[in-house]
């Protein structure tokens, strides 16, 4: 019965040189540099076991309530009870609570109970982008218009995928901005978790959508809910950096207030509009300066 | 060429028997400071390392660094031949697959030759760096290994909490939960029997108790043990080998009671 845990010490300690036959003793000065360059590596892995882990358990936590509520047969699990991470339940005191919240998820629960696969995300990832980014490590916010509308697409990160499904086209011209920008390679996938873990939150302004029909749940109340959450970041945090692509991601700018944050903007990654001023934006380079001025580690974009 | 000398052979017949059931095989490192070791367990999660320093052998003879691959247990059973009060010598040539044990009773009227295939071992050393701790608790070795025992016949972890008040160890299991707590105890007739506690700061870390029993056994070579945690930071569990080196076991420790199995990815 007994459980392995869950963590290696290699998650704790970096390797030192591979052993040699005989060894020839390291001069100390190496050693005290190889020391210290480990110790902020293993403190940076850490951190970000730690954070995924966190992420991990969430998403399990919903799981089981979708699960759970399906079993019992009533109607589906409330909207109120998929928003897991405390971080976020504390710094939205009663906002799914509230009126325009509690008739959001009526709707999208009565979208849902036309079965499954007609409403993306899956309901254990509609809020997924909270989920696995805690409110006080939010670094940064990159916010998409609403999820991907084909099967299997959607897992509730903005511009995400999951591994295996082929890569949207807005998120290629990401990956090839990152490219030009940082010289970061290609990845074989979409699926920005690793991001999301790191502080980037991952916010649609709209987060859920009917299969094969864009942006058909705009204008339910998700957007006075998304806009709640950027309030309150810009409210309760300094030097959040802003990533807002295209226009209707840019009309949220007066949500921030520029004076405490940093915002970037540039047109959308949309191949429509690509090479009209997102080609060329560096957000990704420009954020980690930002993020570095301001004593902050930056973001691993390399997935 | 290789050749140390032990006087006090036992000592390292007793390092043998604490390290063998954690780890199979291991690279021994000799270098002009001292004879060492670095192993991890299969599953990465517990580490043992090892320092005889060189001025505890009655003759220490290293005359390039080098490594040599042994199986553990194969080990254990060549010293186990070692009469307890023999004088053990380790000897290697240079570039040689074999290493021999040379056992000399105290009288010199009886030496026995062993000679054992090394083994060519790929491990990754890892680089422990050092850490300022947020506790360390040194108590009575016998007192923890009773501790570690007891508390596994309950649960299968230990939640370690350090407080000013002293040091918690508890578990639960499918009979019930144990707490069992020691206070800092500095006013006992003989020092090996005080319970010191060094805090800076409050600690709570939970470790799979059967790695904590496996630690014990490291029991014989020391009255005393040191327990040195740092919130989110490995387990340091610290046996002094008299007065020439020591054998740490590290212990990575559980996120939560009920994290989930998956390992964590980078």
């Amino acid at each position: 019965m007994a459980s392995a845990p869950s963590r290696t010490l290699t998650d704790f300690f970096q390797p030192a040189s591979k052993r040699l036959k005989p060894t020839l003793p390291a001069s100390c000065k190496s050693d005290d540099a190889n020391a210290s360059t480990l110790s902020v590596d293993q403190k940076l892995r850490m951190e970000y076991n730690k954070l995924l882990a966190k992420s991990k358990r969430n998403l399990k936590l919903c799981v089981e309530r979708v699960s759970k509520s399906k079993e019992s047969g009533l109607g589906g699990v409330k909207l109120e009870e998929l928003l897991v991470e405390e971080t976020w339940l504390e710094a939205l005191p009663g906002e799914l609570q509230k009126p325009y919240a509690l008739t959001l998820s009526k709707f999208v629960e009565s979208e849902i109970s036309g079965g499954d696969g007609v409403i993306f995300p899956p309901t254990h990832l509609i809020f997924n982008a909270l989920n696995s980014t805690p409110f006080h490590t939010v670094k940064a916010v990159i916010l998409g218009q609403d999820p991907y509308h084909g099967p299997g697409q959607a897992m509730g990160l903005s511009f995400s995928v999951p591994e295996g499904i082929k890569v949207p086209s807005s998120l290629v011209n990401i990956f090839k901005e990152l490219h030009q920008d940082l010289g970061c390679s290609i990845p074989t996938h979409g699926n920005l978790q690793k991001w999301a873990v790191q502080g980037v939150l991952l916010l649609n302004a709209v987060l859920t959508v009917r299969k094969h029909q864009a942006n058909s749940h705009a204008k339910k109340g998700w957007e006075q809910f998304t806009d709640v959450v950027i309030k309150t970041i810009s409210q309760k945090k300094e030097g959040v950096v802003f990533l807002l692509w295209g226009n209707s991601a840019r009309e949220k700018s007066r949500l921030i207030d520029a004076r405490k944050h940093h915002v970037l903007t540039a047109a959308h990654p949309s191949g429509l509009s690509a090479n009209r001023g997102f080609f060329g934006c560096r957000h990704f380079s420009r954020t980690n300066q930002l993020l570095e001025q301001m004593g902050i580690d930056p973001i691993d974009w390399q997935l | 060429m290789l050749e140390l000398r032990l006087v006090q052979g036992s000592l390292l017949k007793k390092v043998l028997e604490s390290i063998k059931e954690l780890v199979n095989d291991a690279n021994f490192d000799c270098s002009s400071t001292g004879f060492s070791l670095q192993a991890m367990d299969s599953s990465h999660v517990a580490l043992v390392a090892l320092l005889l320093r060189s001025e505890g052998f009655e003759h220490y003879r290293c005359d390039r660094n080098t490594s040599m691959g042994m199986n553990l247990n194969n080990m254990a059973k060549m010293l186990k031949c070692a009469g307890n009060d023999d004088i053990i010598t380790i000897k290697a040539d240079d570039g040689s697959d074999t290493v021999t044990f040379m056992f000399e009773s105290p009288t010199q009227d009886k030496i026995s030759d062993f000679e054992m295939k090394l083994m060519d071992i790929d491990s990754e050393h890892l680089g422990i760096p050092e850490a300022e701790y947020h506790a360390i608790v040194k108590m009575p070795s016998s007192e923890f290994a009773r501790i570690c025992k007891d508390l596994s016949s309950i649960g299968d972890t230990v939640v370690i909490s350090i407080t000013k008040e002293g040091v918690k160890f508890s578990t639960k299991g499918d009979i019930g939960t144990a707490n069992i707590v020691c206070r800092q105890n500095t006013s006992v007739d003989k020092p090996e029997e005080a319970t010191v506690i060094e805090m800076n700061e409050p600690v709570s870390l939970t470790f799979a108790l059967r790695y904590m029993n496996s630690f014990t056994k490291a029991t014989p070579l020391s009255n005393t043990v040191t327990i040195s945690l740092s919130n989110e930071l490995p387990v340091v569990v610290e046996y002094k080998i008299a007065e020439m080196g020591y054998v740490r076991f590290y212990l990575a420790p559980k996120i939560e009671e009920d994290e989930e199995d998956t390992k964590p990815q980078v």
